[in-house]
C-alpha cells in the first residue's frame, strides 16, 4: 500500500439554515485517506455521513454552507474553480446514492443517464471518442455488476426495474470510468439483507479490481469490519472515535462505540441488545460539551463544559472522550 | 428539539397560534391578508366609506358627467355623473358576496360526494357520482356557468347560482382522491374493523385530514370565482343596472374608450386588486400547509 | 398498446359526459320561463304565427320527444334553425369555428412558447431581480381576468400607442377565398401574403390578451416544479457525477419539470375556448364564441346547445391531444398506463 495522502479534510463544518434557525450539523470534522485504503464511516441515521459525502463533492442542498479544508490531492474542494470542481466530479470522485429509487432520473433511460456520464468523464480526460465507443463502455459497466442482459438495461427506464437492479446501475455509473476515490452511501441499506449481501460482495470485489480507494458509509459493524482498514465513528456530526479496523473492534473505547458494538444482534439466542437510550442531539441547539453527553453513563460535570478533542489512545487510532480510559 | 416536540403535540389553539406565526413571517401573505381585511372592511361599511353613497343606484348628475379623476372624484364620473370610485366600493358587495355563497354551497357539497365516492370506491355510487362530476366537467366551467346563467333569468342570484353547479365538481375530485388515498390508511380500516359506520369514517375520520388542502384551495379559487363572477356581469349575467357591478362597469367604460379611459381601467384595477389579495393569501396557506407536512 | 386503451376508454368516457351534458342543457332551457318562439319573433308578432314556430320548432312536444329528435338530427350533423339568425346552425358554425380554432390555437401557442420560457428564465435567475420581475409579471397575468386584459390592450396598444389593429380579422377590403376558414393559414395556401400577414397582425392582439392567463399560470407551474425537481437526489446525482450545468438544466432538469406544466393544456385549453367567449367580443371578432354569447343572451336554444356540444368536442379532442403529449414527455406514463 503506497502512504501517499489522497484526501485530508481538515474542520469541516456544515450548517443548514432552516426555517427554526441555523443546523450545526458537521462540527470540526477532520480525517485523512491514503491511496488505495478503504475507511468505514460508521453512524446511525442522521449523523452526518450524507453530508460529509456531499461536502466533499460540493453538492450540498442550496440552503447548506460548507466551512474548512478539503484537500484532494493537494487541493482545496471549497476554493476550487467551476472547471476544476467539474474535473474532479468527473475524473477523481464520484458518489454512491444512498436511495437508489430516488437517484436516478425517472423520464430518462438508464443508457442516456450513463452514457451522459461517460461522456463528461471522457471529455475531461480529451478523448477522442464515438458514440459507439460510449456505448460499449456503458454496456461493459453494466455487466460488471453483474446486471443480466445489459443491452436491454441499457435501453430501460428506471422505473422498470427492481430496486436491487437500480442500485447496481448506480454503482455502474459511479465505476464505468476509472475514478481514484469512491464514496459510497449506504449502498444497498434500502434493499432486503440477501441483495444487500450481494451488492457489498460486489462493490468490494471491483474496490479490489481496481485498487481504487472507497470511504464505505453504513451503520452495519459487521460489514464495515470485513471490508475496510480503518473505521471512523461519527455520532451528531462529529467524529468519536478513528482508528485501525483491528485496533478499533478489538478495543473500543468511546461510551458510543461501545454502545453501538453491544446493539448488534447476536444469532446466539442471547436476547435482542438494549439500544441506546435517549436521542439523536438537535442540530439547532447542539450541546455545548460532549454532543454525546445527554445519552452517555459516564458524563460527568467536565463533559457537560468542554469539548473532548481527538487524542491518541494507541496507535493510530483516535478517541474524542474525557473518559476514555474507562 | 424539546421545544418543537412540545408543539407537535401542542393543543389547537397552540397550533393556530403557531400557524398564524408562520404565516405572519411571509410578507406576501401579510400584504393578501391585509388585502382581504380592508376588502371585506370596505364592502360592510361602504356606504361610510363611499364619498357619494347614493350614487350606487339610479342617480343623474349631468353638470359633473364625465369627470376626469380629480380630488373630488377619485377615479372620476360616469356618462350619467356618478362617481366610480363609489360605484366600485359598492360593487365590492355582490362580488364578495357571490365568492362566499358559491363557496359555501359548492365546497361542503362537493367535498362531501367526493368523500363519499372515495370511501366507495368501486361500488355504484362511486360510478355515478364519478360520471355525474364527468359531465360538469365535459365543458369548460365558464361556458357552463354562462349558459346556465343565460338560460335563467339574469340577475345576481341566478348567477351565482350558475357558478355553483360548475364549482364543487372541482372539490368532488379533490376529495375522491385524498379520500382513496386514505382508504388504504390503518386508521380507517381500524375504524372500519370496529364498526364504525360510514358517516362516522367519513366526517370524523376522513374529513378532518382532508381540510388543509380543501381550505387552501378554497382561498386560491374565492380569487377564480370572483374573475368567473365578474366575466358573467362582464356580457350583463349578473347584478343588474343601476346596482354596479365590477364586469358590468368594464363593459359599460369600454364604450367610452379611450376617452373615457378611467371607467375600465379602475374598475379593471379593482378586480385585479381583489384577486391578488385572495391568491396571496391562499399562496400563503399553501406554504404553510405543505411546510407543515413536511416535517 | 396500452396508452391507446387508456386514451380510447377516456375519449368514450367523455363522450357519454357530453350526451349527459346535453341532456342538462336541454332539459333546463325547455324548463325555464320564457317562450323561445315569442323571442324570435319579437313582441309585435300575432299569436297565431309564434303558434306556428312553435310547432314548427317541435315546442309542443314532451321534452323526451324534443331530445331525441334533437339528438337524432344532431347526429346527422343538423343542430336545427338558429332563431337570432335564422339559419341554419350547422352553416352559422361552419363559418364561426375557423375563426375561434385559428385565435384559440395561437394564443395556445403564445401561452405554452412563452409560458415555459418565462418559468425557465425565472428558475435560471432564481433570486435576482429578473426573477422578482419575472414572478411579479405572473402574479399580475395570473389575477387579471382576459377580459380585463383584452380591454385594457385595447385602451393601450389601439388607442394611445397605435401599433396594432385592434377590430376584426383583417383590414377592411382585404380577405382570401376560404379553404380551412382560417385566413392566415389560407392565404398561405393561396399564396396571397400580404393577406396573411395582415390577418396575423391581427390575430395578435386578441391572441395575446387570451394568452396572458395561461401564460402566466404556465410560468408559475414551470418555475416551481424547476426549483422543486431540482433538489432532488438524481439532480444532486447528476451534479456529483460532473454533468455539465447546462446538460443538467436543460436536458435532465427540464424534462421532468414541464410534465405537470403540459399536464394542465387540457384545462387550458378549455380556458382559452371560454375566454374568448368574451375576448371575441371585445375585438369583433367573428368567431364561434362571441357567437355562442349572442346566442345565450338571445335565448337562441339550438345555436347554445350547437356551441355547447362543439366546444365540448374541442375539448375531448385537446384532451386526447395533451394525453399523447404527456405520453410522449413522460415514459412512466407511456409504458404504466395500463396497470
Amino acid at each position: 500500500m503506497s502512504s501517499e495522502v489522497l484526501l485530508e479534510v481538515k474542520d469541516l463544518n456544515v450548517y443548514y439554515r432552516v426555517y427554526e434557525g441555523l443546523m450545526h450539523v458537521l462540527d470540526d470534522v477532520s480525517f485523512s485517506l491514503v491511496e488505495g485504503e478503504r475507511l468505514g464511516l460508521v453512524g446511525e441515521t442522521g449523523c452526518g455521513k450524507t453530508t460529509t459525502f456531499r461536502a466533499l463533492l460540493r453538492v450540498l442542498d442550496s440552503n447548506a454552507s460548507s466551512k474548512g479544508d478539503i484537500l484532494y490531492k493537494g487541493c482545496n474542494v471549497n476554493k476550487m474553480s467551476q472547471t476544476e470542481l467539474l474535473n474532479t466530479r468527473r475524473t477523481e470522485m464520484s458518489m454512491i446514492f444512498q436511495d437508489p429509487t430516488s437517484s436516478l432520473n425517472p423520464v430518462f433511460t438508464v443508457g442516456e443517464q450513463i452514457s451522459s456520464v461517460i461522456r463528461a468523464n471522457l471529455q475531461a480526460k480529451g478523448i477522442n471518442y464515438s458514440e459507439n465507443d460510449i456505448k460499449d463502455i456503458a454496456l461493459k459497466a453494466l455487466s460488471d455488476v453483474l446486471l443480466p442482459d445489459p443491452e436491454r438495461i441499457f435501453d430501460s427506464y428506471p422505473f422498470q426495474l427492481s430496486g436491487g437492479m437500480r442500485q447496481r446501475i448506480c454503482i455502474a455509473m459511479s465505476v464505468a470510468t476509472e475514478r481514484k476515490l469512491l464514496l459510497a452511501d449506504e449502498p444497498g441499506t434500502s434493499l432486503d439483507v440477501t441483495i444487500q449481501a450481494q451488492i457489498l460482495g460486489l462493490l468490494n470485489n471491483l474496490v479490489k479490481t481496481t485498487g481504487m480507494s472507497v470511504i464505505l458509509a453504513t451503520h452495519s459493524l459487521g460489514v464495515v469490519r470485513e471490508t475496510t482498514d480503518r473505521v471512523c465513528i461519527m455520532y451528531g456530526g462529529e467524529i468519536v472515535e478513528i482508528g485501525p479496523t483491528r485496533s478499533l473492534f478489538a478495543n473500543p473505547s468511546h461510551p458510543y462505540t461501545r454502545a453501538l458494538l453491544a446493539c448488534v444482534p447476536k444469532l446466539t439466542g442471547e436476547g435482542i441488545a438494549e439500544g441506546i437510550p435517549g436521542e439523536m442531539v438537535s442540530y439547532l441547539n447542539p450541546p455545548k460539551g460532549c454532543r454525546f453527553q445527554p445519552r452517555c453513563s459516564f458524563c460527568n460535570e467536565d463533559c457537560n463544559r468542554t469539548k473532548p478533542k481527538l487524542t491518541l489512545y494507541e496507535d493510530d487510532h483516535y478517541v474524542a472522550c474525557h473518559k476514555a480510559d474507562l | 428539539m424539546n421545544d418543537k416536540r412540545c408543539d407537535n403535540f401542542g393543543s389547537f389553539s397552540d397550533k393556530t397560534r403557531r400557524a398564524w406565526y408562520r404565516l405572519s413571517k411571509n410578507k406576501l401573505s401579510v400584504v393578501g391578508f391585509v388585502g382581504v381585511v380592508v376588502i371585506v372592511l370596505a364592502a360592510i361599511f361602504a356606504p361610510f366609506i363611499a364619498p357619494y353613497p347614493t350614487h350606487a343606484g339610479k342617480v343623474v348628475d349631468f353638470l359633473n358627467a364625465n369627470q376626469p379623476p380629480s380630488l373630488a372624484h377619485l377615479c372620476g364620473t360616469d356618462p350619467m355623473g356618478r362617481d366610480v370610485f363609489s360605484r366600485i366600493i359598492f360593487a365590492l358587495r355582490s362580488t364578495l358576496l357571490m365568492g362566499v355563497v358559491v363557496l359555501s354551497i359548492s365546497v361542503p357539497f362537493g367535498t362531501t360526494m367526493g368523500l363519499i365516492a372515495g370511501y366507495f370506491q368501486g361500488s355504484l355510487i362511486d360510478s355515478l357520482i364519478t360520471r355525474l362530476t364527468d359531465i360538469f366537467l365535459a365543458v369548460p366551467p365558464l361556458i357552463l356557468a354562462l349558459s346556465v346563467a343565460a338560460l335563467l333569468k339574469p340577475n345576481l342570484m341566478n348567477a351565482m347560482l350558475a357558478i355553483t353547479i360548475t364549482w364543487w365538481t372541482w372539490y368532488a375530485r379533490l376529495a375522491y382522491g385524498m379520500a382513496v388515498t386514505l382508504n388504504r390508511e390503518y386508521y380507517v380500516r381500524s375504524a372500519q374493523l370496529l364498526g364504525a359506520s360510514w358517516m362516522h369514517i367519513i366526517f370524523k375520520e376522513m374529513l378532518p385530514n382532508c381540510l388543509s388542502p380543501i381550505l387552501t384551495k378554497m382561498t386560491l379559487d374565492m380569487g377564480i370565482v370572483i374573475m368567473t363572477a365578474a366575466a358573467l356581469s362582464f356580457v350583463g349575467l349578473g347584478e343588474q343596472p343601476p346596482t354596479p357591478a365590477l364586469g358590468t362597469m368594464i363593459s359599460d367604460g369600454a364604450k367610452y374608450m379611450p376617452t373615457q379611459w378611467w371607467l375600465t381601467v379602475f374598475p379593471a384595477l379593482a378586480i385585479m386588486i381583489i384577486v391578488l389579495s385572495f391568491n396571496l393569501l391562499g399562496d400563503g396557506f399553501r406554504d404553510l400547509f405543505s411546510t407543515e407536512e413536511k416535517q | 398498446m396500452e396508452i391507446f386503451r387508456f386514451i380510447c376508454k377516456r375519449t368514450l368516457w367523455s363522450l357519454v359526459a357530453l350526451v349527459g351534458l346535453s341532456i342538462i342543457i336541454f332539459t333546463l332551457s325547455r324548463v325555464v320561463p320564457g317562450d323561445p318562439a315569442r323571442m324570435a319573433l319579437g313582441p309585435r308578432a300575432t299569436e297565431e304565427a309564434v303558434e306556428a314556430l312553435r310547432i314548427e320548432l317541435k315546442l309542443d312536444q314532451p321534452i323526451i320527444y324534443q331530445y331525441f329528435h334533437w339528438i337524432a338530427s344532431v347526429l346527422k350533423g343538423d343542430f336545427g334553425l338558429s332563431l337570432m339568425t335564422m339559419r341554419s346552425v350547422t352553416d352559422d358554425i361552419k363559418i364561426y369555428l375557423p375563426a375561434t380554432l385559428e385565435l384559440v390555437i395561437v394564443a395556445a401557442i403564445i401561452q405554452c412558447v412563452f409560458g415555459i420560457l418565462l418559468g425557465v428564465l425565472a428558475t435560471a435567475s432564481q433570486g435576482s431581480y429578473m426573477d422578482y420581475f419575472l414572478r411579479i409579471i405572473a402574479y399580475i397575468g395570473v389575477v387579471t381576468p382576459s377580459f380585463v386584459f383584452a380591454v385594457l390592450f385595447m385602451l393601450l396598444f389601439g388607442y394611445k400607442l397605435p401599433i396594432l389593429p385592434v377590430l376584426g380579422r383583417t383590414s377592411v377590403g382585404l380577405g382570401v377565398q376560404p379553404i380551412t376558414g382560417m385566413i392566415v393559414v389560407d392565404s398561405i395556401l393561396r399564396c396571397d401574403f400580404p393577406v396573411a400577414v395582415d390577418a396575423f397582425v391581427h390575430l395578435l392582439l386578441p391572441a395575446t390578451a387570451l394568452a396572458m392567463n395561461g401564460m402566466a399560470q404556465l410560468a408559475r407551474i414551470t418555475r416551481s416544479s424547476m426549483i422543486d425537481n431540482s433538489e432532488r437526489d438524481y439532480i444532486v446525482m447528476e451534479t456529483a457525477q460532473g454533468l455539465s450545468k447546462k446538460e443538467i438544466f436543460f436536458k435532465y432538469l427540464l424534462r421532468p419539470s414541464v410534465i405537470p406544466a403540459v399536464s394542465v393544456l387540457a384545462l387550458q385549453i378549455g380556458a382559452l375556448f371560454a375566454n374568448a367567449f368574451l375576448v371575441e367580443s371585445i375585438f369583433n371578432w367573428p368567431g364561434l364564441s362571441r357567437y355562442g354569447v349572442e346566442a345565450m343572451l338571445f335565448k337562441d336554444l339550438n345555436a347554445v346547445s350547437a356551441v355547447i356540444c362543439i366546444v365540448g368536442f374541442v375539448f375531448i379532442i385537446a384532451n386526447i391531444f395533451v394525453d399523447i403529449l404527456v405520453a410522449i414527455i413522460d415514459p412512466r406514463v407511456r409504458l404504466k398506463a395500463g396497470e
